[in-house]
């Protein structure tokens, strides 16, 4: 089983985030890097494991990506229980919000859809991102980091971050001295088509309570990580220019310019997928209103694109963990952009090579027949 | 019949010398051949060697140093980069990849032969590859982070936990402090408190100090401080939170202040911890850690690649020099064995062959020397056997012709003796010939000599025409016969052209038609015309003469007459063509030579005509004003009549002013030159100028500093320059500018030749420029008539220049006016230099008051009966006494018959022989000491010598006021 994604820096989220590596956040000494991952021997023996199993086909991978309430670490209790946990802790954040006296985040399509496991784990872990970042900011304390699952991501893994994320919640409200409310039923109406809505929902009504909202610079670390996981699947292809030439600088990009460059690498994500059978997200931005996007919005777009990444790495990459993101100062959507165009560059280079050969080097194709969701 | 084959061998057997020397070749051939494969196959292999070595070798060798230099220039600016954030590193690291690391791979890819081989096998250069992709990848990536702020975890943690931490701390003991000042104003005794909130305050500030301190290069130094500060303040914090001074909201801060200050120092143990370990510079660990080792990786693998390829290098130069020495010892032996075979055989052969071939000398020989009994041995069956009874077949048949031969001979020199005689007759004959011939070109050459001399002498165009056309010859080019001919165009030989190539198309068929003519008529014909060429146009005085010589032509006869049907073969003919001679002479000059002749009659012309109309006139208005002054005088107590008497003799001026006008242009008014210095008459003039002018002209003067001096009347030229200055006013109605110039000019005979009465040599020249609207040619040409204006009817008499004319000719100048609508005008006076300086003017003028005589006795000689009536009048009126006669005899009568006669007063034309001039000589013979006053109406007599007067003669122009008279002869009286 690939290991969760978890943060590797210290508390603040987006230092240094990436995936496929062990820990837990906030707790000093334990905040693993790169190298000390490459020669961590568990990290050596799951790499093993993992390589084994690509060895063994990519059925077996199929079965273990399913999220089903029959796959690992999903149950379906858990299954039920993620509607009624994202009930609860919108509960609590409206009585925030009113209590702080924030705006009411307007509902929004941003313009992607999926009901893929991954993809809702990934949102989860950046609601949790957001609230331990209201958590600091309010009563200067960090929470501790989710648990990560050894295992293959699962429900458990979703409702995990979930529950940590509610608990902040509270705690930040205890800090703020807000009264609790009696138990009241949440409404478990939610299916899981819609926990995915409701989560981006609930990111952005998080974001306009944050002092320090998530910012260019954040999307900035988001996409040098995508383009850190597209260099390493890259790799496998000796023809292949791993860093592209950074394309010119453009200003007076706006936050829908960086999140359009965005939608097209997750379109060339797609077509990866498509080739090699994989399942991805839905893309439809027709009814996106590009002039209501923020930077919050597009650093979920570009969470969404390191998870397919990270995705696509576990199934194809090298055994060469990924670099860890890093702060790198004031950033505007410009920068973004030209740092997408990199991004871009590399998916479009992977979608020429795999589209020449599917079974890459030394890689048999993905020939799932079970859908994953 | 027999086959082939059998022919073949029936041939060997027949000739086994042949067989013998075919075999002989045949191996050495074949020992060649042999040899020269060997060399081959050791010069093929020795080639691909080398080509090897040349096209992969040298190219891998230097591709793998270029790399290798790559990665050191790649990981040095790295270095750079993340060392000294200078961005000159950054660039040097990109042209490093692109520069010489990818150029370098790429190059040693394409060394497929070498790395084909073991030493070098894909698999490394794959691993090879591979590492520079990481490498790069690797380093990119330390690049990138190198000057992020995210490289220091310590520094984010200050960013992002400790600054907002120091801020809320700040804050609180802000609040605290000025809790307490408030406090304290109502309680003296809480010093103690505020003392110790300061000392927070201070310690606070001291452990953010040396936080920030352990971010820098050096701030492990500072972590024990650090340590102990924050135990220190933590201490003070303790201690305020027990004092009994505080107030509850001092105490509630407090507890605020004491859960950041937890989280301070919770942050704080963050950095140091981050701090002190190994990777607290991401890059410069990742660099050390990873970048580093891969680098060396890479640099070991290419530096074994690269020996090993060197190894390569070496062994297949080995083998290529191998190969090479092989080659040369193949060679050597085979050029030994090759040498030994064909010597053996040949000496075989040639012992063979010289034997018999010596006794076919011997033989050959005698033969030559006559001796026809020997025969040869043949016994043998080969070639020489063969040859030898050839031989002596040969010989015999050689007796037989020998036999023949002396009989033919003897008839031979018969006949030729015959014939001999026969060729010396004939050549007598044709050598007299050629000496006639000879005297007869020799003649011809003299001719065609005195011939070309001519027509080079000749300044005249001399060719032939024909009647198409063409030029034929081209005798004579004048002096330049391309300007002349060819229309300005670029000058070309035009024989062989046609008069339409080289004339416009009526000119042309204009000569054709002169020469058709010449031709029909046989006779000369004669014709002028102007020709547009390279130097304007010209003017040609043609003679065309029929030429007795015919010129042939090669036709070409069309492919569809019926002459091809009569005649197939031959499409070329031969026609002849009559020509024409034509000399054409430039006559340029003489046609504006004769332009110039008829302008200057008609000027003449004019002249004489106005001369004699103001003659006549000037004695009307001598008599008219003689009338009207004693009128007016008579009149002074009738105011209305004496105001009348005064117009009519205002009049009166001014008709005798144009008369004067006339006479100058007419040359013959009187002249008083003197001396002249053209530029301080110029200068002298200035301010009358300017102020005749105006002040919207203005008046430029480029005088001459070493100008000669002229002898004309200064009066008359003042007179000139203005009348050219108020042309020039009128010519410039919107202001403008005039120059005035002097110098000293040379007109030459070219100059003088194409100009009417103009001497060449030494002028002064004056010219006066105006930028004006300039005149058209049809107005210059009528510019000097008298009476000829383009101004207003009242604004001018048309005698200005006129005038200005008639003062110059008669002065011995001359006058050329250039001008062109709307470039202005600038009319030039050449006046002659004076050759030897002349005495400044000694005249004298009388003073303008007492004119009165005493009662001397003059005598009035005047045929004019009116204006002698006038003259008497007026010298009585004067205070004289008079006497009068009409002729020359009745003054000489008078003159005899009157002693007292003091003054004869005469007119220069008289009737009769003797005139005014000659009775004045007569009278001064007669009576020494007689004063003598001329008078005319105009001056055309010997006493006036090319319009100037003659020394010592005073002479009164008609018509003249009784004051001028009276002041002529206050002069001459004395």
């Amino acid at each position: 089983m690939t290991p969760r994604p978890l943060l590797t820096t210290d508390e603040e989220p987006g230092f240094g985030r990436h995936f496929g590596q062990t820990g837990r956040h906030g707790q000093p000494g334990r905040c693993l890097r790169w190298r000390a991952v490459a020669w961590d021997p568990l990290r050596a023996c799951m790499l093993s494991v993992f390589f084994l199993l690509l060895a063994a086909g990519s059925h077996g991978y199929a079965e273990v990506a399913q999220p089903n309430p029959s796959s690992p670490g999903t149950t379906g209790s858990d299954t039920d229980a993620i509607p009624a946990q994202i009930a609860a802790y919108s509960q609590d954040l409206e009585r925030l919000r009113r209590f702080m006296g924030a705006p009411r985040a307007g509902k929004f399509n941003i313009g992607i859809h999926s009901d893929l496991t991954r993809d809702l784990y990934f949102q989860t872990l950046t609601l949790w991102q957001k609230t331990d970042r209201l958590l600091f900011e309010i009563s200067r304390v960090r929470a501790t980091s989710p648990p990560t699952s050894a295992d293959e991501l699962g429900t458990s893994d979703i409702l995990a971050n979930l529950q940590d994320a509610h608990e902040i919640l509270q705690q930040i409200m205890r800090a703020l001295e807000i009264a609790p409310e009696p138990e009241t039923r949440t409404d478990p109406t939610p299916t899981r088509p819609d926990n995915f809505t409701a989560l981006i929902d609930l990111n952005r009504q998080v974001d306009l309570l944050l002092e320090r909202h998530f910012a260019p610079s954040d999307v900035y670390m988001e996409i040098t990580l995508a383009i850190d996981y597209a260099a390493r699947l890259l790799a496998r292809y000796p023809e292949a220019i791993r860093i592209p030439e950074e394309p010119p600088f453009e200003p007076n990009k706006q936050p829908s310019d960086v999140y359009q460059r965005l939608i097209a690498c997750l379109r060339s994500i797609a077509h990866i997928a498509q080739i090699l059978g994989f399942t991805v997200l839905d893309i439809d931005t027709r009814q996106t209103d590009m002039t209501q996007l923020t930077p919050g919005d597009v650093y979920m777009v570009a969470s969404l694109v390191v998870s397919q990444l990270n995705h696509l790495y576990k199934q194809l990459g090298d055994n060469k963990p990924v670099a860890p993101a890093f702060y790198p100062g004031r950033k505007f959507p410009a920068h973004s952009y030209q740092r997408a165009g990199i991004l871009q560059a590399q998916l479009q280079q992977l979608e020429r090579f795999i589209a020449a050969a599917p079974t890459a080097p030394g890689e048999a194709k993905h020939d799932s027949t079970t859908p994953e969701r | 019949m027999t086959p082939p084959r059998q022919n073949a061998e029936h041939a060997a057997q027949k000739h086994p010398l042949h067989r013998r020397l075919l075999f002989s070749h045949l191996s050495v051939a074949l020992v060649g051949v042999g040899m020269l494969l060997v060399a081959l196959v050791s010069t093929y292999e020795l080639r691909a060697r080398v080509i090897l070595l040349v096209n992969e070798g040298v190219p891998l060798a230097q591709a793998s140093t270029q790399m290798l230099a790559g990665v050191r220039h790649s990981l040095a600016s790295l270095r750079g980069w993340v060392s000294l954030g200078d961005p000159q590193f950054l660039v040097d690291w990109r042209a490093a990849w692109q520069q010489e690391i990818q150029p370098a791979i790429e190059r040693i890819k394409q060394c497929r032969h070498l790395l084909a081989g073991r030493s070098c096998d894909p698999e490394r250069l794959r691993e090879l590859q591979a590492l520079l992709a990481d490498l790069q990848e690797s380093q990119w990536w330390v690049q990138e982070v190198a000057r992020a702020p995210g490289n220091e975890p310590a520094r984010m943690t200050y960013l992002f936990k400790v600054e907002p931490s120091v801020r809320e701390l700040a804050s609180i003991t802000a609040a605290l402090l000025a809790l307490e000042e408030t406090t304290r104003e109502s309680d003296d005794g809480r010093k103690p408190l505020l003392v110790r909130l300061m000392e927070i305050q201070g310690a606070l500030a001291g452990s953010h100090l040396l936080l920030r301190e352990t971010l820098g290069p050096d701030g492990l130094h500072y972590i024990e401080r650090l340590e102990r500060q924050l135990g220190t303040t933590q201490a003070l914090v303790a201690q305020a939170t027990a004092d009994p001074l505080l107030t509850l909201e001092q105490g509630r801060l407090l507890r605020l202040f004491q859960r950041e200050w937890q989280a301070f120092i919770t942050f704080a143990g963050e950095i140091i911890r981050q701090r002190r370990a190994v990777d607290w510079n991401i890059a410069l660990h990742r660099l050390a850690a990873e970048t580093d080792p891969m680098a060396n990786r890479t640099i070991a693998l290419a530096t074994t690649m690269a020996a090993d390829a060197k190894i390569r290098l070496e062994q297949e130069a080995d083998a290529a020099r191998a190969a090479s020495a092989i080659t040369v010892w193949n060679l050597a032996i085979m050029i030994l064995v090759m040498l030994a075979v064909a010597y053996g055989m040949s000496r075989k052969h040639a012992r063979d062959l010289a034997l018999p071939i010596a006794a076919l000398a011997e033989a050959t020989q005698k033969l030559a020397m006559g001796s026809l009994s020997d025969n040869l041995i043949a016994n043998g069956n080969d070639e020489l056997s063969e040859l030898a009874r050839s031989f002596n077949t040969m010989r015999t048949s050689m007796q037989q012709a020998q036999t023949v031969l002396r009989e033919a001979y003897a008839q031979l020199e018969q006949r030729v003796m015959e014939r001999t005689a026969q060729l010396e007759t004939t050549n007598y004959s044709l050598i007299k010939e050629i000496a006639v011939r000879n005297q007869t070109e020799a003649a011809l050459r003299e001719s065609e000599a005195r011939l070309r001399a001519m027509t080079r002498a000749m300044p005249d165009l001399v060719f032939v025409v024909d009647e198409d056309g063409r030029y034929r010859e081209v005798l004579a080019a004048g002096r330049d016969i391309g300007a002349t001919l060819m229309r300005g165009k670029v000058p070309a030989p035009i024989r062989g052209k046609l008069l339409s190539e080289v004339h416009p198309p009526e000119m042309a068929a204009l000569f054709l038609d002169i020469i058709l003519r010449a031709l029909r008529t046989q006779q000369i014909q004669i014709a002028e015309y102007e020709l547009e060429t390279s130097s304007g146009p010209r003017w040609f005085e043609s003679r065309t003469a029929p030429l007795d010589v015919q010129f042939t032509d090669r036709s070409t006869i069309p492919a569809n007459t019926a002459q091809q049907h009569l005649f197939p073969p031959p499409d070329v003919q031969i026609v002849a063509k009559s020509a024409a001679i034509v000399v054409a002479r430039d006559i340029t000059k003489r046609k504006q030579a004769e332009v110039q002749l008829r302008q200057a009659q008609k000027m003449h012309a004019i002249g004489q005509l106005t001369g004699g109309i103001a003659h006549d006139f000037n004695n009307l208005l001598a008599v008219i004003m003689g009338n009207l002054e004693l009128l007016h005088e008579q009149l002074a107590a009738q105011p209305r009549l004496h105001e009348l008497a005064q117009q009519a003799l205002r009049a009166v001026d001014r008709g005798a002013n144009l008369t004067r006008r006339l006479l100058a242009f007419a040359r013959r008014q009187p002249l008083l030159a003197q001396p002249t210095d053209l530029n301080k008459l110029i200068l002298g003039m200035l301010d009358l100028m300017r102020r005749t002018l105006g002040a919207n002209i203005q008046i430029d003067t480029m005088l001459a500093t070493d100008l000669k001096q002229t002898l004309v009347d200064p009066d008359q030229l003042e007179s000139a320059l203005l009348n050219l200055a108020i042309n020039a006013r009128d010519a410039m109605p919107r202001g403008g500018k005039l120059a005035l110039e002097t110098g000293n000019v040379q007109l030459d005979e070219n100059y003088a030749a194409t100009q009417q009465d103009v001497r060449p040599g030494p002028y002064v020249m004056l010219a006066v420029r105006d930028n004006g609207g300039g005149m058209a040619p049809e107005v210059l040409e009528h510019a000097f008539e008298p009476f000829f204006t383009t101004k207003e009817t009242s604004k001018g008499s048309g005698l200005g220049l006129s005038m200005v004319y008639g003062l110059v000719k008669q002065s011995g100048g001359h006058i050329a006016i250039h001008s062109k609508l709307g470039q202005g005008t600038t009319v030039r006076l050449y006046l002659p230099q004076m050759q030897v300086a002349a005495s400044p003017p000694t005249g004298v003028k009388a003073a303008d008051t007492v004119f009165k005589g005493h009662g001397e006795t003059i005598l009035v000689v005047e045929d004019d009966t009116d204006v002698r009536l006038f003259a008497v009048n007026a010298l009585r009126a004067l205070g004289y006494d008079t006497r009068q006669a009409g002729d020359a005899a009745a003054a000489l009568e008078l003159l005899g018959a009157t002693p007292q006669i003091v003054l004869l007063f005469t007119d220069i034309v008289l009737p009769g022989e003797m005139d005014g001039v000659k009775l004045a000589a007569e009278a001064q013979r007669r009576y020494p000491g007689l004063r003598v006053l001329f008078t005319s109406g105009y001056t055309e007599h010997p006493l006036i010598v090319g319009g100037q007067l003659a020394e010592d003669v005073e002479i009164l122009a008609k018509p003249y006021r009784k004051n001028e008279l009276g002041q002529k002869l206050r002069i001459l009286l004395g």
